[in-house]
């Protein structure tokens, strides 16, 4: 009795010891070190050049599935007359009224969403550094093919620093090297403009030759195209005039074989990627992927716009002009000037009233359809997605850059020339044919304010309008009311601060390196 | 490297171990004496008593009693042997003769009460930390879901908020303030010794446990009791214990009771007529509603609440099977929702066996539980637009394109800009939890032959859950009917598995020649988590699957593990002095190698003043005791679990992006941490407990400071600095300083009458210490919503302008006040108001009156300097400006707002002092006694209501909603009647 006693205490002692080394051997060795099942470290992900594709897809990816485009196309359009804001939509109201506050919620999408993308191009840029790509065991052509994802990443962080150059003034500065390290600085707009400047002459080296380039991946003349905006309005940036690199640059690609589709009205359709003659470059869209803020804002916002006419599932009654913009034109339907694709039916001309969305004609230039008018067939749950590519830079803006960079005084090009490039851009206009004179102005027509209205007429509602009238210096001031411009109906001159957005004040809190820009 | 250094520390920790063992084996001698022989009883049933110790004084020498309470040992006349037990008094009997039958007196003084501790138990009066423990007889006497109810506002320094009126949502319990800002505060809890960690599927934290079957909660509040559980115990640790089987008789117990919901109170919103009246004036002002008013009147809350009821059935058995002790019981509550559709359903069963062998060297506890929750989820949107939604406009429809549901159809093509019909939105959309779960543990203790006062201890746990989740809506549904409705089937949605493995050594001993006791415990604990998310394609109703919507990942598999070696001693010296230190080292696979070992020290020390000579013989005072405590412990809950590693992900199937001709699956770096550390608090704690009038009247006080350091804190980081605007960071330093008070009497107690009163103050005060990164300003993190944490302020301090007002007194829309002139409105205009959503003093109250068959119970709590930002819609625009015309708070018709500014979503008018006075409960019951001559059964009746009244000056709905949030489902009002019947 006794014995099996001491027996069973002994095997139960040994029992239990066994147990408590065994579990604390095995657990003590692994169980601290775990590994996430789904996601990749970066030394595990980026092991070919695929995922290197991948990872530049995912920087791209975020000017769509960001409230990137929306927003950026709000504070461009609805600050001026081109558009007046039916719902007030994450606070979009503040800007056609000129009054944003640094804590007005709305002023800080675009400012999100660019250091957003900037911050992704930032690790794009380290990870396809020379060393890790020899570490990671990359040569040849896997090598090049890299280096130039590495280009078009530093492309786009320099095309989100230009919007924020042009938008906030003094933007927070974040680079590859300050990456998770360190807050980042303020730069002045003027140094940001030549960090900008000097990245993308570098990019002129670094990027793909004209039109090799996959669609949806910037080549040269992208890089161009970004130079000559942003010389055009150098003197806004850092008062200092360089219209003759603007024109520079306009050369460059006008010369690498780009010329005007036939037809504006397909422009900005659901099978805009077969302009290939005309854009330079562009935000993609498919409806197979879920792109809200998009393309499919633009085509189911203007006011009353029905599903037979804009592709989709009707109007979502968004946005509106100011009737200062139908006036620009000969008439408010596309019989004399094919760009007049006003929507007048239940419309008024006049804003009475900013939130009526009967209030203003808008315009049916986007339109998720093919060019022989079929719709895009949907490939989503929501019906309501876009294929619309959005570009960012094309021909006809490069021609009327290169007039005004011409008219303002600067050199390597001539009058005639580009009276020839506006009268293209008029000749389809007029006769769906670049080569035809029934819109040809005359030299003498050729003014800066001619260019200015042209440009309303051409490029409306393509994110344009309120950098075009700070340039003019009409966005602020007297020289130009439009309708409930500053919140009243007439019209009225705000203060010129108004030319620029603030730091929003959920960053300027948090990031002491920060410094509100004057008058805010 | 480090690993090496692991295999090293472990080595240590067994070498320890090892050392320990070898260094106690002299301390065994025998010796050779008479033989004495007795059996032990119980004093009251005079049933013999199994497992005593009965030990020879001032030797080392002692037997236990065995299963038919006999004894044997060897001694001398004259010797004095004494007889130990747990829950029994001590007795010593001096050695006359061979024989030696002893009856032993069931303790009833408060002090010898049993206290569960972290690994292991000591009695009350050797408590030197904070540690309040509630017994069942102390709960509260009303049926409640959660077992967190039944310690609501019992305990000083313990505050139990309901975390929503949702069936089974039950509350949480923050604990001195709570160590963390904005991470998990938390406590850890330790249900019969199995830490658990996360709700596991059920819709609360212990949402799996029925309150039936609840002995015991212990809470561990200060660090120098809390710091044996290392990193997870900053914010306090809660060890319940459930009921157990006995040996001395068979209990069976059946009680039932049936419950009615109802809301306490409903939003003031416009009713139809106001509405109409106003959108009358506003169109002759020349804004007209965007969307027209109707016809109908229609209360939108009375449509989407109602009358809910509730029923709970439980069944326990417990007793011995010869000697085998075993308890079980089973429960079942179905509870409907306040909000119409919802509903929670939990079928609950336990097991517990607790048998002892080997002359009771081996004590085996096994506790196996299981859990069935079905829970139908209303949607809780529906509670905002039941306030917005139009008054003027019917429910139904006699279109039956939208299942007959009024809708803003006109926002057919894109109903995102509409606002949706509340009933729905509870009707057309069909939400459905099922989880099941089982916690279970098995703990063998053995005292070892060789030495009876060593122990060795494993226990091993496991904590399993699968759960199901179903999601419809048809495509008459409106937001879904250009989906053409939904259909999402996950089965399974999630499956947990957790174990746990934890072993210790315990000796104790008692040198009587230096009037010195003490033990040692030495152990070392497993933790490992693992969870399995599922994730599925969506269908439409008809079985075609959503394009895109597989997802790119079928199942992930978060997992992480702690791994812990602890020990304590504890140190009496003449029973008058106590001493306790425990150090606790734990390793967190959360953490960079460099940061993952983390040292957890603590000490206490306490001082029994009662014993002294000079108050001996104090007839008043029946106890008075000071303890002092510091310890240091960690915060770890609420960090991703591979946080410290840069990792890449990809995107969504239907999130991809085109270059060509093709589309790519994006891969985008995640936000990181590489520095991320522990969080950790120091603290002290002073605490006196007095007792009077043979503990008639018990009361303590405690003052108490908590510094954390390291603070964890999701923040926000410059733009452009990382990926995300927010980041989990070390961000800086916070204290907690307090005094609780805690009172407990029994003014009356006859044989006919009782009356007990327990009463607790607490007054915590929070303090930002230190902040690594602040703006020139000073304003710390989320400064730019209304709640700022600043240096020298409480956290979630609000951070406001000053609000203009007219000549009237009311308020001008939008004028703020340009505190530095400089004729702009920004952030620096805005000020710290020194006002907190903590609420800084808190006061819980409840007595107990018994008088013969009747008992009559009740419960306050009241929070104190505890502010809410209260901004319901009070501005006309949402009638004129926005998409759909949307209903007005009456507010409005003090504010009169009819303008879009953004400063007055800032504006200190909506600040308001949220102190309230709570009637939780009050109860009223009656025994019938035994129900039935010539049998046991016994019977008694309860009828209670919680959620009685509050009285407070807050506007808003529920002055302990979630920072004052109106969309948050209301804590309802309880009407239960129940009955036990027991035999």
């Amino acid at each position: 009795m006794t014995t099996l006693k001491k027996l069973n205490s002994n095997w139960i002692l040994l029992g239990m010891l066994l147990l408590i080394v065994t579990n604390s051997l095995h657990s003590c060795t692994d169980d601290l070190d775990k590994l996430p099942l789904n996601e990749n470290t970066a030394d595990v992900h980026f092991t070919s050049v695929a995922a290197y594709k991948q990872s530049l897809a995912g920087a791209y990816s975020k000017m769509t599935y960001s409230t990137f485009l929306k927003f950026y196309w709000s504070m461009q359009e609805y600050s001026t007359d081109m558009a007046v804001s039916t719902w007030n939509d994450g606070g979009d109201g503040i800007y056609h009224e000129l009054a944003w506050s640094a804590d007005s919620p709305a002023i800080a999408n675009v400012y999100t969403s660019t250091l957003s993308m900037i911050t992704l191009c930032n690790d794009f840029i380290n990870q396809s550094s020379d060393e890790l790509l020899a570490k990671r065991g990359f040569s040849g052509a896997d090598a090049a093919q890299i280096k130039r994802f590495q280009a078009e990443a530093r492309y786009l962080r320099a095309y989100c620093f230009w919007i924020l150059m042009d938008c906030y003034g003094n933007p927070p500065f974040p680079t590859e090297k300050t990456l998770a390290i360190s807050y980042p600085k303020q730069i002045k707009r003027a140094d940001l403009f030549k960090f900008i400047e000097s990245e993308l002459k570098e990019l002129e080296v670094a990027l793909a030759e004209p039109k090799t380039n996959e669609l949806g991946r910037p080549d040269k003349p992208a890089a161009w195209a970004l130079l000559s905006r942003m010389y055009l309005n150098a003197n806004v940036y850092t008062g200092e005039n360089r219209y003759t690199d603007a024109i520079t640059y306009c050369n460059k690609i006008i010369n690498s074989a780009y010329s005007l589709e036939s037809n504006y009205a397909w422009l900005m359709l659901g099978d805009n990627h077969l302009n290939t003659n005309e854009f330079i470059f562009t935000i993609n869209y498919d409806n197979t992927n879920k792109t809200w803020y998009s393309t499919n804002f633009l085509a189911l916002g203007p006011a009353g716009v029905p599903a037979s006419v804009n592709g989709m599932s009707g109007s979502w009654n968004s946005f509106r002009f100011t009737q200062q913009v139908p006036a620009l034109f000969p008439s408010v339907t596309p019989t004399i000037d094919k760009r007049a694709l006003f929507y007048t039916t239940g419309q008024t001309l006049e804003v009475n009233k900013v939130t009526t969305s009967t209030d203003g004609y808008s315009a049916y230039k986007y339109r998720n359809v093919k060019r022989d008018g079929t719709p895009l067939t949907q490939n989503n749950t929501f019906g309501n997605l876009s294929d619309i590519d959005f570009p960012v830079f094309r021909l006809a803006e490069i021609y009327l850059t290169y007039a005004e960079a011409v008219l303002r005084g600067g050199t390597g090009g001539n009058n005639a020339t580009a009276l020839t490039y506006i009268n293209k851009i008029r000749g389809r206009a007029y006769a769906n044919n670049p080569s035809s004179t029934s819109g040809n102005i005359s030299a003498s027509a050729l003014t800066l304010d001619f260019i200015l209205d042209e440009r309303a007429r051409e490029l409306y509602w393509e994110t344009h309008r309120r950098t075009d009238l700070i340039r003019y210096n009409k966005l602020t001031t007297g020289t130009y009311l439009w309708a409930w411009k500053g919140g009243v109906k007439a019209g009225t001159a705000v203060d010129a601060k108004y030319n620029l957005f603030p730091i929003p004040t959920s960053d300027l809190l948090v990031n002491p390196n920060l410094k509100q820009i004057d008058g805010f | 490297m480090n690993t090496k250094l692991e295999q090293k520390k472990t080595l240590m920790t067994q070498k320890l171990s090892l050392s320990l063992i070898i260094f106690l084996i002299p301390l065994l001698f025998f010796g050779q004496k008479v033989d004495v022989k007795g059996t032990v009883f119980d004093e009251v049933t005079k049933v013999t008593i199994t497992g005593i110790s009965v030990a020879l004084k001032n030797s080392t020498n002692s037997v236990i009693s065995d299963i038919n309470g006999n004894y044997q040992i060897n001694a001398n006349i004259g010797d004095v042997l004494v007889f130990t037990y747990l829950g029994y008094e001590a007795v010593e009997k001096k050695i006359t003769g061979n024989i030696l039958n002893v009856f032993l007196k069931e303790e009833t003084k408060t002090l010898n009460e049993i206290v569960v501790i972290g690994y292991g138990s000591t009695k009350k009066k050797d408590l030197t930390g904070s540690v309040a423990q509630v017994n069942s007889k102390d709960f509260h006497k009303t049926p409640v879901t959660n077992v967190e109810g039944l310690i609501a506002n019992k305990v000083a320094g313990v505050q139990v908020t309901p975390r929503s009126g949702k069936p089974g949502a039950g509350s949480s319990i923050i604990i001195r303030g709570g160590s963390s800002l904005n991470a998990s505060n938390d406590p850890l809890y330790v249900v019969d010794g199995v830490t658990l960690e996360g709700s596991n599927g059920g819709p609360g934290i212990l949402s799996q446990l029925n309150p039936i079957d609840i002995e015991s909660f212990t809470i561990l509040k200060d660090a120098s009791a809390s710091a044996i559980y290392g990193s997870r115990a900053s914010n306090g640790v809660i060890i319940i214990t459930t009921k157990k089987g006995s040996l001395k008789e068979t209990k069976v117990d059946f009680s039932s009771s049936n419950r009615v919901t109802s809301i306490i109170e409903k939003a003031p919103v416009l009713s139809a007529d106001q509405y109409r009246n106003l959108v009358n004036t506003l169109t002759t002002n020349g804004t007209p509603p965007k969307t027209p008013t109707g016809t109908a009147n229609t209360n939108w809350q009375d449509e989407i609440y109602q009358l809910a009821l509730s029923s709970e059935k439980n069944l326990s058995m417990g007793g011995a099977i010869k000697s085998l002790p075993y308890r079980v019981s089973l429960g079942y509550l179905n509870q409907d929702g306040v909000l119409r559709t919802g509903n929670y359903e939990r079928f609950t069963a336990l097991l517990n066996l607790s048998p002892k062998f080997l002359d009771n060297h081996l004590k085996v506890n096994l506790n196996l539980k299981g859990s069935f929750e079905n829970e139908d989820i209303a949607n809780e949107g529906a509670l905002w637009n039941a306030r917005a939604f139009d008054p003027t406009q019917p429910v139904k429809v006699e279109d039956q394109t939208y299942g007959g549901y009024f809708q803003y159809t006109q926002f057919a093509s894109n109903p995102a800009l509409a606002i949706i019909n509340p009933v729905s939105m509870l009707e057309q959309v069909n939400t459905r939890n099922e989880n099941i779960r089982s916690v279970g543990n098995l703990q063998v203790d053995y005292s070892m032959h060789f030495l009876p006062d060593l122990h060795l201890n494993v226990n091993a746990g496991y904590d399993i859950a699968r759960g199901k989740y179903l999601s419809s809506a048809s495509s008459s549904y409106f937001p879904a009917n250009l989906s053409e409705g939904y259909i999402y089937y996950g089965d399974p949605s999630r499956e947990v598995r957790n174990t746990l493995f934890e072993s210790y050594l315990f000796y104790s001993k008692e040198i009587a020649a230096i009037k010195s006791r003490f033990d040692i415990t030495a152990g070392y604990s497993y933790n490992d988590f693992l969870t399995t998310n599922y994730s599925y394609p969506t269908f439409r109703p008809d079985g075609v699957k959503q394009p895109n919507s597989d997802p790119v990942f079928p199942f992930d598999k978060p997992s992480h593990s702690i791994i812990s070696f602890y020990g304590r001693v504890n140190y009496v010296f003449n029973e008058k002095y106590l001493l306790t230190a425990s150090l606790r080292q734990d390793g967190s696979s959360r953490f960079s190698e460099e940061n993952r070992w983390g040292l957890f020290p603590s000490a206490a020390f306490a001082w029994k003043i009662k014993e002294e000579s000079f108050l001996k013989d104090s007839k008043t005072l029946s106890d008075l005791k000071l303890r002092l405590g510091y310890g240091v412990t960690g915060q770890q809950d609420g960090i991703a679990n591979y946080y410290h590693r840069p990792s890449y992900f990809s995107g969504f199937t239907d999130q991809q992006y085109t270059f060509g001709n093709n589309s790519y699956l994006t891969v985008n770096p995640g936000v990181y941490n590489l520095n991320l550390k522990w969080e950790e608090t120091a603290s002290s704690n002073i605490g006196l407990d007095f007792g009077f009038f043979k503990n008639r009247l018990t009361a303590s006080v405690e003052i108490y400071l908590k510094e954390t350091k390291d603070l964890l804190n999701i923040t926000r980081v410059p733009l452009g600095f990382n990926q995300g605007s927010e980041l989990l960071l070390n961000i800086g330093k916070m204290e907690n300083k307090g005094v609780e008070f805690a009172l407990k009497a029994i003014p009356v107690k006859t044989d006919t009458m009782s009356w007990d009163v327990n009463f607790n103050f607490t007054y915590n005060k929070n303090k930002i210490t230190h902040l690594n990164d602040v703006s020139v300003e000073g304003i710390g993190l989320f400064s730019d919503a209304i709640l700022a944490n600043t240096v020298g302020y409480p956290r979630n301090t609000f951070y406001l302008y000053h609000q203009v007002y007219g000549a009237n007194g009311m308020p001008i829309e939008g004028q703020m006040l340009d505190v530095n002139n400089d004729g702009l409105l920004n952030a620096s205009d805005r000020y710290i108001t020194n006002k907190s959503t903590a609420p800084k003093y808190l006061m819980g109250f409840s007595t107990n009156f018994q008088y013969k068959k009747w008992n009559v119970s009740t419960a306050f709590h009241a929070n104190l300097d505890h502010y809410l930002f209260f901004h319901p819609y009070d501005n006309s625009i949402s009638i004129t400006e926005w998409q759909t015309s949307q209903n007005l708070s009456t507010l409005y018709y003090d504010t009169n707002f009819s303008h879009n500014d953004p400063a007055q979503g800032y504006s200190d008018f909506y600040l308001q002092n949220a102190s309230f006075l709570k009637m939780d409960n009050i109860s009223i019951g009656y025994d019938f006694g035994k129900v039935l001559a010539n049998s046991k059964v016994g019977l008694n009746v309860n009828f209670s209501v919680q959620n009685v009244f509050i009285i407070t000056n807050y506007q808003g709905l529920d002055p302990e909603a979630n920072f004052g949030s109106e969309n948050t489902y209301p804590v309802p009002r309880i009407f239960s009647m129940g009955l036990n019947l027991n035999f």
